[in-house]
């Protein structure tokens, strides 16, 4: 199996960025977006295996973001990552079949399984 | 229990939780930027990729984010203070400003400026500070309720006569949201502005006004 190509959304810029480095270091293709409309264009481009999804973007409704890029991207799992992640959040966030839901911070053991996980999962789908 | 106290309660509760979750929320968005940056000096030294130049931008990172980290200490701390005051009256200035040290992250959320023009030499003022608070935070969220992303919201607070006056001053375009006379929610705020001791006004355009009393 691949290495995922993860797509991490998060506004906070410094985070993202290492995050991104680090992963790439693991040999993840790794990218970052820092908006809405970036992690939009950023799908719609290179419909990437994985996304790690903050919901709490400025200007934009993190459940309603979670729902487009799920249509954006039907195949593909959205892992929720986040420095919070109020109750109504985790209840969409599974309605909407997110795969996982990580609290920052994380441990990059515990991120490289999930991320993993969810592109075994991909796999599998793609097999059947 | 009275309705009233039920629904003020609530409201109060409600405020605590909600401070007490954007300071989670930020401190746990520092401590993972702090774990990210300690976590790829450590990867680049295990690759021999470490540099001087590296190390010290990783090092300036974590001096700044420890920075931001303890404001967010702090500014918990000056509200627990407030928040456990009995008696003796408050420092008004310095209590919106600790509020708004946490709601930042909310503004940004909301895509919503929100400034503060705090006069000098405001007195004490009388009642109970987490009432206070609690209803700043409702009429702020209910401004930003009418207010469309890219908007703003002055925190004015001055003298008036002998007491405070803090009024809400929304600007920019106006979203199709409700508004907050004769909401229910309002009636909470106005039962909340009683127990204060304080008068709650919608003046010109239905900016809100509370006016505090002095503490004795």
């Amino acid at each position: 199996m691949s290495k995922a190509r993860v797509l991490l959304v998060d506004d906070e810029r410094e985070f993202a960025a290492t995050l991104t480095e680090r992963l790439s270091l693991r040999g993840y293709e790794a990218s970052a977006a820092f908006t809405a409309e970036e992690a939009i264009t950023a799908v719609a481009a290179s419909a990437p295996d994985v996304i790690l999804l903050d919901l709490n973007l400025p200007g934009v409704r993190g459940v309603e973001l979670l729902m487009t890029l799920r249509q954006l991207l039907p195949h593909g799992e959205i892992i929720l990552l986040s420095g919070h992640l109020d109750l109504a959040e985790k209840i969409e966030g599974v309605r909407i079949d997110a795969f996982g839901l990580l609290l920052k911070p994380v441990e990059m053991a515990e991120l490289t399984a999930k991320i993993d996980a969810a592109q075994a999962k991909r796999g599998t789908h793609a097999t059947r | 229990m009275q309705p009233a106290d039920a629904a003020v309660e609530k409201a109060l509760r409600s405020f605590a939780a909600g401070m007490i979750g954007l300071a989670a929320h930020e401190l746990n968005n520092r401590l993972a930027v702090m774990r990210e940056t300690l976590g790829l000096m450590e990867d680049l030294a295990r690759a021999g990729k470490a540099g001087v130049a590296g190390t010290a931008r990783a090092h300036a990172s974590l001096d700044d984010q420890v920075g931001r980290a303890l404001n967010i200490v702090r500014t918990l701390s000056g509200l627990g203070g407030a928040l456990g005051s009995t008696g003796g009256g408050f420092d008004a200035g310095a209590t919106i400003g600790d509020f708004l040290g946490l709601t930042e992250r909310w503004a940004r959320q909301q895509s919503l400026r929100i400034e503060r023009e705090i006069a000098s030499g405001l007195p004490r003022a009388s009642g109970d500070p987490a009432l206070f608070l609690c209803l700043t935070h409702r009429l702020l969220v209910g401004c930003a309720a009418n207010l469309r992303p890219g908007g703003s919201i002055v925190l004015r607070a001055d003298c008036y006569g002998a007491g405070i006056r803090l009024g809400l001053h929304p600007s920019g375009e106006r979203a199709d949201g409700p508004t907050m006379p004769g909401t229910t929610d309002d009636v909470i705020n106005r039962e909340l502005a009683r127990r204060l001791g304080a008068e709650l006004l919608y003046e010109g355009g239905g900016a809100p006004t509370i006016k505090l009393a002095a503490a004795p």
